[in-house]
This record gives structure tokens, C-alpha cells and sequence, in this order.
């Protein structure tokens, strides 16, 4: 598995490969062990990122609120229109998946690096288990699903908290804030939020297992550091392809499609 | 059981090696380094491709590549350290290679390990509700003898077993070997040790041999 993952997977195209051998072993889920193995993922990186956001979301929500309509005096459905495009569409997913690097990424690039260096991977061969159905697919599954429930929660807290506390603190009413928030949210910001979500969720498990699980010469700590600042370029990488797609655009309109 | 026979070859004396498997043999190969000990194994259990340097270009390598055909690919190694997890705790350890390969097969390991134990004169409670870190070296040498004997191999291969216990372990430890063979008396054993740790005495059941560097 080590020197295996070593030379196959490193790299972008090692990345896809990855992929594509993570997609292809997927059914390996319906395993009990395996499922088993995805539950303990979920808790260690869903459970340990979704405490730390409470506080957070709803800072954030009431701030984009407040700045629209004290700083810049726009009126509550100017403010509201801005909440949903600044945490429904850009900064929910991102602000999600940056909590899950810092919380989780950290946590499971160092567990996977200690074993590595205990030959854990060797262990489970021998026993006729392959690492890559049994830790590197539930894993990916894990981070992936955890991304999709941290970001929507994050975005619940987001928009109901900053709703919450803006008709709380200004003149404003919750009922007032609801009927723009409603009448202008759409579908599409849920299914954009869907995709981001689990773009970004992909990509990071994808780095972790490959730097977590590859790298037999790094010390931990470089693979920590590494796996943090991949998992960071990833997101960034896969929200500028995004926007690309979405509106013809990337990198704050540097980027314009033809 | 096979005859007991005993015997200290070195890579160059091509003769001392037998010509053909016996099967339902127990033999034991006492490495001199932990570096051969380790790429032994590990090339017996198919991690690696490559045969070990201390076997090329000798009979033993004729020997050794009968050995992992007759095995044919299923090889189980008791490991020294019990080759644990530790993100699981023991007893999930124990029943982890029948419950990874058969969707519905928890309980049905969990009755393997309690009947493998009970026959080797061991309980489960032993290991429920236990960390890994908690288990004695004894312990650890159990379990993976157990977990070994839950995927019935055609090769067991045996790391260490003896080394660094007590007398009354040690002993213990040749009942297991016993019983296994009994139980699987075509298959083929292989007990893998190092020359600095090697009780001979343990090894009376076994045709042995102890492999040492020469120049050629």
C-alpha cells in the first residue's frame, strides 16, 4: 500500500487516479466493516467541525446584515440579497470547508501518517483487507458527506442566527427579513451550495489519503502541513473552476470565457 | 506428525535443503538479521515482489518459491506484535478478518474466535472490551495466532512466536502450534525466527534450518 500509494497517486493525475479507483471501489461501502470505518470518519471529522460553528455562522450572518445596512444604508431586502450570495453561494461553502481543513484535515493526515510509520497498511494486506477499500474509500465518502451537512448547517446558522440577532439588535423585524430571504432564495442557490460542497469535500479527502497514506520518507508534521495547504488549493482550485462553469468567470473576472 | 528432524544450513550448502515439500510439515527458517527476518515475511505474505537477498541465487530460493507455490497465495502470519489495529479495540481486532470478508458475518466470527479460543484453553473475556495498548505481549502473540487461524491459511507462517517470553508462555505457545496442526494436518507451517532470540528447544517439532550469510 505505502510504496504503492507513494508512486500511484502523488501528483494531480495521481490525484485523479485516485479518484477513479475510489469511485470503482465504492460498492466496497455495503461492507458492515467498512460502513463501520465511514461512521468513525464521519465522527471524527463532521461531529468535531460542526461544534465548532455555532458561534460562527451566526457572527457572520448578523455582520453581512449589520455592515449592508448600517455601513453601506441599504435597505433589509438589499441586505438579505447579499446575505444569500455571500452564504448561500460564496463564502458558506468555502467558510465550511476551510473549518473542515483546520478541525479535521489536521486530525486525520497525522492519524493516517502514524500509521504508516506503525505498518498498519501492511497489517490489513495481510490479512487480505485492501486499505483502499477499507480506510481510503470510506474516508472520502466520510469527508464528502460531512462537507455537504457542515455546509448547510453552517448556512442554517448563517441565515437564521444573522436574522435572529440583526432584528434583535436593529430596527428591523425577523418577520421582514424572512419574507426577502424566502422570496429571493431559490432552488438553484441549494443545488450550487450541493455541488460546491461536494466538489470541495472530494478534493479534500483525495489529499489527505494521498499525503496521509503516501508519504513513507515525510515526518509527520510535513505531512500535516502539506495535506493542509493541498486540501486549501484544492478548494480554491475546484471553486475557481466553478465559477468558471457557472458564470463564465473566475478569479474575481481576471478569467473570462470566450 | 512429520519426523523430527533438525539442521543448520547456510545459504551455500545447496544439499542441506530439502528437495521437495512435505506437506503437513512444520519448518523453521532462524534469519540472522531483523532485516532478512522482515523481508522474509513480508515477501511470503506477497507484499513484496521481490525475493529476499539472502535467498537468491542459493537452493533455499528453489525451496522458498515451492513454498509460496504450495501456498497458493494464502499465507497467514501469527505476528510477533499480533499485528493489531489501533484505532479498533481487541476484540474487533480478533473477529476483523472474518467480519471484513462476509457482509453478514459478525456473529458468526465472533462464535469462531470464542471456539478457537476455548480450543487453544483461553477465554474471551480476555480481550472484550480491551484496548490494544492493554494486552500483554502474550496477549498480543494470542490474538494474532487467532486471527491467523480464522482465515485457515495453506501457509501459516509463524513470527517470532517464542521470543521474549516466559517459560510457561513458551509452552503454551507449542500447544497452539499442536492443535493447529491437528486440526489442518495437510497444511504447512512455518515458524520464522532470529538467531539472537531463537530457543531452540521450542523447535523439536519442527525441520529447521538456520539460514546464515556466507560469502559465495
Amino acid at each position: 500500500m505505502s510504496s504503492a500509494f507513494s508512486s500511484r497517486y502523488q501528483g494531480i493525475a495521481g490525484h485523479f487516479l485516485l479518484f477513479r479507483d475510489a469511485v470503482t471501489n465504492l460498492p466496497a461501502l455495503a461492507r458492515p466493516a467498512v460502513r463501520d470505518m465511514f461512521s468513525r470518519q464521519i465522527q471524527m471529522t463532521g461531529e468535531a467541525t460542526l461544534n465548532a460553528l455555532v458561534i460562527r455562522a451566526a457572527g457572520l450572518g448578523t455582520l453581512i446584515i449589520a455592515f449592508m445596512i448600517h455601513i453601506l444604508s441599504a435597505d433589509a431586502a438589499y441586505a438579505v440579497r447579499i446575505l444569500i450570495w455571500a452564504v448561500l453561494r460564496e463564502i458558506g461553502p468555502l467558510f465550511a470547508a476551510m473549518l473542515l481543513i483546520m478541525r479535521s484535515v489536521t486530525m486525520l493526515a497525522s492519524e493516517f501518517a502514524e500509521m504508516h510509520s506503525r505498518g498498519e497498511y501492511d497489517r490489513l494486506r495481510m490479512m487480505h483487507i485492501d486499505p483502499l477499500q477499507y480506510l481510503v474509500v470510506p474516508t472520502i465518502a466520510a469527508i464528502t458527506v460531512s462537507s455537504i451537512v457542515v455546509t448547510f448547517y453552517f448556512q442554517l446558522l448563517a441565515v437564521g442566527g444573522g436574522i435572529f440577532i440583526s432584528a434583535m439588535l436593529m430596527d428591523v423585524s425577523i418577520s421582514e427579513l424572512s419574507e426577502h430571504f424566502f422570496a429571493l432564495a431559490s432552488l438553484s442557490d441549494i443545488l450550487y451550495t450541493f455541488i460546491k460542497s461536494t466538489g470541495f469535500g472530494i478534493g479534500i479527502g483525495l489529499v489527505v489519503c494521498a499525503q496521509g497514506m503516501g508519504g513513507r520518507t515525510a515526518s509527520v508534521p510535513e505531512i500535516v502541513s502539506r495535506s493542509v495547504m493541498q486540501s486549501i488549493f484544492a478548494v480554491l482550485l475546484f471553486n475557481a473552476v466553478f465559477a468558471y462553469l457557472v458564470f463564465g468567470v473566475a478569479l474575481f473576472g481576471i478569467i473570462k470565457a470566450p | 506428525m512429520p519426523p523430527v528432524t533438525s539442521s543448520a544450513v547456510s545459504v551455500s550448502e545447496m544439499q542441506s535443503v530439502p528437495a521437495a515439500l512435505r506437506f503437513g510439515a512444520a519448518y523453521s527458517l532462524i534469519l540472522p538479521t531483523r532485516q532478512d527476518h522482515d523481508s522474509l515475511i513480508r515477501y511470503l505474505t506477497g507484499l513484496d515482489a521481490e525475493l529476499p537477498h539472502l535467498f537468491k541465487g542459493s537452493a533455499n530460493e528453489v525451496w522458498l518459491t515451492m513454498l509460496t507455490n504450495a501456498s497458493a497465495q494464502k499465507v497467514a502470519v501469527a505476528a510477533e506484535d499480533g499485528a493489531m489495529l489501533s484505532w479498533l479495540d481487541s476484540w474487533s481486532n480478533l473477529i476483523l478478518p472474518l467480519y471484513y470478508e462476509s457482509p453478514k458475518a459478525a456473529l458468526a466470527a465472533e462464535q469462531r474466535v470464542d471456539s478457537i479460543l476455548s480450543a487453544l484453553g483461553e477465554g474471551a473475556e480476555r480481550f472484550r472490551n480491551r484496548s490494544v495498548s492493554s494486552l500483554t505481549l502474550y496477549e498480543r502473540r494470542l490474538a494474532g495466532f487467532v486471527k491467523s487461524m480464522l482465515m485457515e491459511p495453506q501457509l501459516l507462517v509463524l513470527d517470532s512466536l517464542f521470543e521474549r517470553l516466559g517459560r510457561l508462555e513458551q509452552l503454551r505457545i507449542t500447544k497452539w502450534i499442536n492443535l493447529y496442526r491437528q486440526r489442518f494436518p495437510l497444511r504447512l507451517v512455518l515458524y520464522v525466527g532470529l538467531a539472537q532470540l531463537n530457543d531452540p528447544s521450542f523447535l523439536s517439532g519442527f525441520t529447521s534450518f538456520e539460514v546464515v550469510e556466507t560469502s559465495q
